[in-house]
């Protein structure tokens, strides 16, 4: 388990997550809510393309590193011999992650496409029936990105084939946890560029609130049914969970997450009743401030991720 | 539809594995999970070939399985390969072994990437 083999994971997780939770958002949370208060486009539109056109480059760097460092280490040579074309071609073309990884710069190369074109005819005049086509297809895109990373991850090791139940719950959590993290910047952002003083703009942002208040409720609750399935499979029992060095990361995920919790508890009982009024401007900046809190701890979160599915889990053989 | 609602309905999604498996904890990383000959075991014939069993599924091309005599000397003339249908098992074909104790030294890596490695011992008496 290297540093640099636990954060290229981690940012692939990353930006597979900013990827498909933006564009999420988007779909789910911030156009309804404009819709439902009269206006045009969200202005987390641009952003959230941005964050997708960003999200994918990194994907594709992280990704190009995971194969390399993967390729090393299953072929046992040093990183500079890995690179040679015989080694890459079996990894490549005889492995099941070489495999998925080949279609999944398919993809990627395709959905660079989409977003590139989705760019360039950006600011048409409302949602033509072609732009909904391509942005369905994006999305599709962006969620197969994120969820094939169970593909090639513990869960799909099983004995018997790749449909299994373990595989069921690390696909839903994946999934989850893309909705939950990767749409807390953009969320940020329209709370950033609310105005207290603008009737309309409130309006906007807590028909935003309410439906990502929706989204994230669906999105723990998925997240941590699936987690917990997962920590059966990996952890097994209470011993496990204290007693090896897999079972403790588990602990402090678990940690972090509860931490997340508490500020998301937060925002959905007490700050978001109170966008009216005289209370409206702390209680977006609080709204706001929270967000960020939880993404950063969603930072760390992903950390301890990356070192977990480096390292076995803590059920032996 | 009402918040509460869709929160049944995603702890339901994402808890319906663990009610259909059970809490049956799986075992993850490929472990030799048990081998013919068995681990240990003493057979009367030279058997036919070496069947690894692991617990995981692994990727024929970067597994290596040697079997050395008493000496250390090697046996084997490699053509490990998959069995057919089960991604999880390696059989490696063995020449016809003289009496006396081999060892099985095995290097895997499941599908999820992760190396292990082994070994163990059997004796031919018959």
């Amino acid at each position: 388990m290297s540093v640099l083999g636990i954060l290229v994971r981690a940012l692939h997780y990353a930006s597979a997550i900013g990827l498909f939770g933006g564009l999420l958002y988007l779909m789910a949370v911030a156009r309804p809510a404009a819709r439902c208060t009269g206006m045009r486009d969200p202005i987390e539109e641009r952003f959230v393309y941005r964050q997708a056109r960003l999200s994918l480059a990194l994907l594709v760097v992280s990704g190009a590193l995971w194969l390399w460092l993967v390729a090393a280490s299953i072929a046992g040579t040093s990183l500079g011999d890995a690179l040679a074309p015989d080694v890459l071609d079996a990894v490549l073309g005889e492995t099941r992650f070489g495999q998925i990884w080949l279609a999944r710069c398919a993809g990627a190369a395709l959905l660079a496409v989409l977003l590139a074109f989705l760019q360039w005819r950006a600011p048409g005049p409302g949602h033509t029936k072609a732009r909904r086509v391509l942005d369905g297809a994006a999305f599709a895109l962006a969620l197969l990105l994120l969820a094939s990373i169970a593909l090639v991850g513990h869960a799909a090791a099983a004995v018997g084939g790749v449909l299994n139940w373990h595989l069921a719950a690390d696909l839903v959590h994946i999934t989850a946890a893309g909705a939950w993290l990767g749409s807390l910047a953009p969320l940020a952002l329209l709370l950033a560029r609310t105005s207290a003083s603008d009737a309309s703009a409130l309006a906007v942002a807590r028909a935003t609130v309410a439906r990502y208040s929706t989204l994230g409720i669906v999105s723990v609750s998925a997240l941590a049914a699936g987690g917990i399935v997962n920590a059966l499979y990996m952890v097994g029992d209470l011993d496990a969970l204290i007693g090896t060095p897999y079972g403790r990361l588990v602990i402090a995920k678990i940690l972090l997450l509860l931490a997340m919790l508490v500020g998301a508890a937060r925002n959905y009982l007490v700050h978001a009743p109170r966008l009216r009024g005289d209370a409206a401007p702390m209680a977006l900046a609080r709204l706001r401030q929270t967000a960020l809190y939880e993404l950063a701890l969603g930072v760390a979160v992903l950390l301890v991720v990356g070192a977990l599915v480096s390292s076995a889990p803590a059920t032996m053989g | 539809m009402k918040p509460i609602a869709l929160t049944f309905a995603a702890a339901a999604l994402g808890a319906a594995p663990a009610l259909v498996a059970g809490t049956h904890a799986a075992q993850a990383h490929a472990f030799l999970s048990h081998a013919s000959p068995a681990v240990g075991s003493t057979v009367k014939e030279s058997p036919p070939a070496l069947e690894l069993w692991y617990t995981e599924e692994v990727e024929p091309a970067f597994c290596k399985v040697e079997l050395l005599d008493g000496a250390g000397k090697r046996v084997d003339h490699g053509g490990l390969k998959a069995a057919p249908g089960d991604k999880a098992e390696l059989i490696l074909p063995v020449p016809h072994l003289a009496p006396g104790t081999y060892k099985v030294v095995w290097h895997a890596v499941s599908v999820d990437t992760h190396r292990t490695q082994g070994d163990f011992t059997f004796t031919v008496a018959p």
